[in-house]
């Protein structure tokens, strides 16, 4: 798919400027280049033109300004854990790797916040936070790999968002440099900030409208205990009632996660987490004080059992945590031992569709004789079906992609949203077309072109073009099934 | 389609077309849009729940609905919203609160307005109908053109509907005072770490705190906490009803976090002060001329507005440039660009 092995140079003056700038730091021989033909979307891959490995911030501000001079796109990448293609090359372009700026600038105990530059890994943020009691809260499951630069680029999520939010909640400054490499400061960090919010416009757009240098987050205290639960059920239907039963009870889990049968029957052959034999199961989270875990887990095991819960597991210390967590964070790898490959989806739901949408990718894999794994953010209704499917077979990787797209259809006719938080890059954007009208998607080239107006930052990304959609046929078909139903469009 | 958004629409484009200017008027609670009909977009009878089902979390309202009117809803069914916002007057619409973006004492520990922000539907200086966002918690399909809007004072075009976070409502609340001196802010904040917190705020002599969340955690952090327990303080501080609010000149301003020993002049000169987010807000009442003021607040690393609030407050030239150039993207003809309107601006909107 896609797949090019052919490399297009920089324009020679381009490559000049570069190599003096930065020397080493420039790779531009095929074997260098080869990993960085993709992201973690790796069924589309091309060969760049040309990788930066900037070390400073000054780097990175003079490789934007030569690239700006010479009129040569440029591609932002972190550490390429990306699942929609948002860093898969362009011929012609400059791929901007930002790993090599690393540091943890600054961990402020009494401001409760950590600054740091955009190549730091997730991880590392908590790791350094840990020491005065403090952790940064959105957790991706690619935490140990993933940079928080990406994770501002797309506006990451993970388990625990639920309560705490996604990456925009937990952000307090950005120092970004635009399509010349000039510096604006998107903050200072504070809990509040005068004027339009654009540290929200910058979050999630995906390397189109700036290139993140600087990043400073909110840390917030490690709660004092941490209680776990599964929940396992006889029918789907059940769990996602229980979902909504817990959050209207007013509790608010720290995690809140649902697996269907396939998904508990791979994780549990992978990893032995001694899960229960059931169609369904619930990891529940709760934190606070020791008193507060305590009544939550209380709480929750009676509504659960209202809602017709068969069995219950409970963890308290840290291995029977661990343990029940294993299964949820060997989904992936579980399901991938099924078939030859598999393919992540992201959409998501308002939380009384679950059913519904459940049901009907039951019909679309049944309609495509391709297998579904179900493993979800249920808490907020954020789907990750797993179709699984063999790219060997002539066909089917294109089957599993048609049969995604009707997934996603679904998740829009539901009241929902193409991606939750894996982003658009190039894989959603037929389905941007199905969410957007037309004049939506001009505001948005309208915006990217006010702040990158050669539209050289990650072209042709995250905001397709009206060609394109006119070219799918696919412009807004799903008109009233649209957020805000009730207001007509013209 | 609605006959208002018919209505609003076409005056829309047309005042785009004639290079004219519009005020966008929600009840006017901040009295910044003394406008003729002809030149003003009036939102305030734009009112009403257009979906709310509890289980979602999540609440669609119009622009024109009261604050107050949400927070009833709400109520009914045990939810508030998942964020803090400064009810600076009682009257203050849900796009009034979105559109200017202040936050209320619960900011740290609740979330912020914009961080509560799922979805807007608005109508841009061409008098286009768009929506952003959407109704669910996790969304990032395109720009966050939704979010953009909070702080915005209707620059970029009037917010007709918000979908809002709503979490569920507390289920225990203890309010407790410990007479200290604000020196004692950074020992008092270690100290409450791990507490349920939803308030800290210090105010003649005195700390406030407010604990919220499941009985057991509220009782247990009330018991390690001691102190006298405190009525009244939070619902005229929610309300700003506290003598300092009528006082002038009055200034609001953000900071990183005070810094511990206070010994700054501008505090020790002070008419009045009220700390609040547990040392990352001050409300000043003071003499100082406001330049001294403002340089003083700008080296310590925050920022500040005076009170009550007339607009937005002055950005920083690098960021004030990119607004200008996001304006022109949303409303190219400038319909929008003096909002919230200003007599001499008016008269010229295209200066």
């Amino acid at each position: 798919m896609n797949i090019s092995n052919e490399q297009v140079p920089l324009p020679p003056a381009c490559e000049q400027a570069l190599k003096a700038l930065l020397g080493e730091d420039l790779l531009t021989s095929p074997e260098t280049l080869a990993p960085y033909e993709c992201d973690g979307l790796s069924v589309y891959r091309r060969l760049p033109s040309a990788v930066a490995l900037p070390r400073t911030r000054e780097q990175v501000a003079g490789a934007l300004a030569i690239c700006h001079q010479h009129g040569v796109p440029v591609i932002a990448r972190g550490a390429g854990t990306g699942l929609a293609g948002g860093a898969l090359p362009q011929a012609g372009a400059l791929i901007l790797s930002l790993a090599r700026l690393n540091r943890i600038l600054a961990v402020d105990p009494e401001r409760q916040t950590a600054t740091v530059e955009p190549g730091v890994r997730n991880i590392q943020i908590s790791q350094a936070a840990a020491p005065h009691g403090l952790f940064y809260a959105p957790d991706p499951s690619s935490q140990i790999a993933c940079t928080i630069g990406g994770n501002v680029a797309e506006n990451s999520g993970g388990v625990h968002c639920v309560k705490y939010g996604l990456t925009v909640h937990n952000l307090l400054g950005l120092k970004v440099l635009d399509d010349q490499g000039r510096l604006l400061e998107v903050g200072p960090p504070l809990l509040e900030q005068p004027g339009p919010d654009l540290l929200s416009l910058f979050t999630g757009s995906e390397g189109l409208l700036g290139v993140v240098v600087e990043v400073t987050v909110r840390l917030l205290p490690r709660p004092e205990a941490t209680g776990v639960m599964l929940l396992a059920f006889d029918h789907n239907e059940d769990a996602a009632r229980t979902v909504g039963a817990i959050l209207a009870a007013g509790l608010l889990p720290a995690g809140l996660e649902m697996m269907d049968r396939l998904a508990i029957e791979a994780a549990e052959a992978y990893s032995q987490a001694g899960y229960p034999d059931c169609q369904a199961l619930l990891l529940v989270e709760v934190d606070g004080c020791a008193a507060e875990v305590e009544e939550q887990m209380v709480q929750i095991e009676a509504i659960a059992r209202r809602e017709g819960m068969t069995q219950l597991q409970t963890a308290r210390d840290e291995a029977q945590r661990q343990r029940l967590w294993a299964g949820r964070k060997a989904a992936f790898p579980a399901v991938g031992r099924l078939a030859p490959d598999y393919y992540c989806m992201d959409g998501t739901i308002p939380r009384k569709r679950l059913p519904e949408v459940l049901a009907r990718i039951r019909q679309l894999s049944d309609h495509y004789g391709l297998a579904v794994a179900n493993v979800f953010h249920a808490g907020d209704g954020n789907l990750h079906p797993l179709i699984l499917y063999d790219a060997n077979q002539p066909g089917e990787l294109e089957r599993t992609e048609r049969m995604g797209g009707e997934i996603l259809r679904a998740c829009i006719e539901a009241g929902g949203t193409i991606t939750g938080e894996h982003g658009v890059g190039i894989e959603k954007l037929g389905g941007m077309c199905e969410q957007f009208t037309e004049a939506e998607l001009k505001q948005m080239h309208a915006v990217k072109a006010a702040l990158d107006p050669e539209g050289r930052l990650n072209p042709g990304k995250a905001i397709p073009s009206l060609h394109r959609c006119a070219e799918l046929g696919a412009m807004h078909v799903h008109h009233g099934q649209l957020p805000f139903p009730d207001l007509e469009r013209f | 389609m609605d006959p208002c958004i018919q209505d609003w629409a076409a005056r829309i484009q047309a005042a785009s077309q004639k290079k004219q200017a519009l005020c966008i008027r929600g009840n006017n609670s901040l009295g910044l849009c003394e406008t003729t009909p002809e030149q003003t977009l009036d939102l305030s009878g734009w009112q009403g729940v257009v979906e709310y089902d509890p289980g979602e979390l999540a609440i669609t309202v119009r622009s024109g609905t009261p604050w107050q009117t949400l927070l009833h809803v709400l109520e009914e069914q045990g939810q508030i919203p998942a964020c803090s916002a400064l009810q600076t007057h009682p009257t203050r619409t849900v796009g009034g609160m979105v559109a200017t973006g202040f936050n209320g004492p619960a900011r740290p520990w609740l979330g912020d307005v914009r961080g509560a922000v799922l979805g807007v539907a608005m109508l841009n200086g061409q008098g286009q109908l768009l929506t952003f966002g959407g109704r669910v918690m996790k969304n990032v399909a395109g720009f966050d053109l939704a979010r953009l809007q909070t702080g915005a004072w209707g620059r970029f075009g009037p917010i007709l509907e918000i979908s809002l976070r709503t979490r569920p409502a507390f289920q225990h609340c203890r309010y407790l005072r410990l007479e200290a001196p604000l020196d004692a802010l950074p020992t008092l904040r270690q100290r409450l770490q791990q507490a349920p917190l939803t308030g800290l705020a210090w105010y003649q002599g005195n700390f406030h705190l407010r604990l919220q969340g499941l009985p057991a955690g509220v009782q247990q952090a009330a018991e390690q906490l001691g102190g006298d327990e405190d009525t009244g303080f939070w619902a005229r501080h929610e309300s700003l009803q506290w003598p300092i609010y009528q006082q002038q000149p009055l200034y609001r301003i953000v900071l990183p976090v005070l810094d511990m020993p206070v010994s700054q002049p501008w505090l020790d000169t002070a008419n009045d002060v009220l700390v609040d987010w547990g040392g990352r807000l001050l409300w000043l009442a003071t003499d100082m001329p406001p330049a001294t003021l403002r340089q003083q607040v700008q080296q310590a690393g925050g920022w500040m507005q005076a009170w009550p609030a007339t607009g937005p407050a002055a950005l920083p030239a690098s960021r004030a440039a990119v607004v200008d150039r996001l304006q022109q993207a949303f409303d190219p003809a400038g319909v929008f660009r003096n909002n919230p309107f200003q007599e001499a601006v008016h008269a010229n909107p295209t200066a």
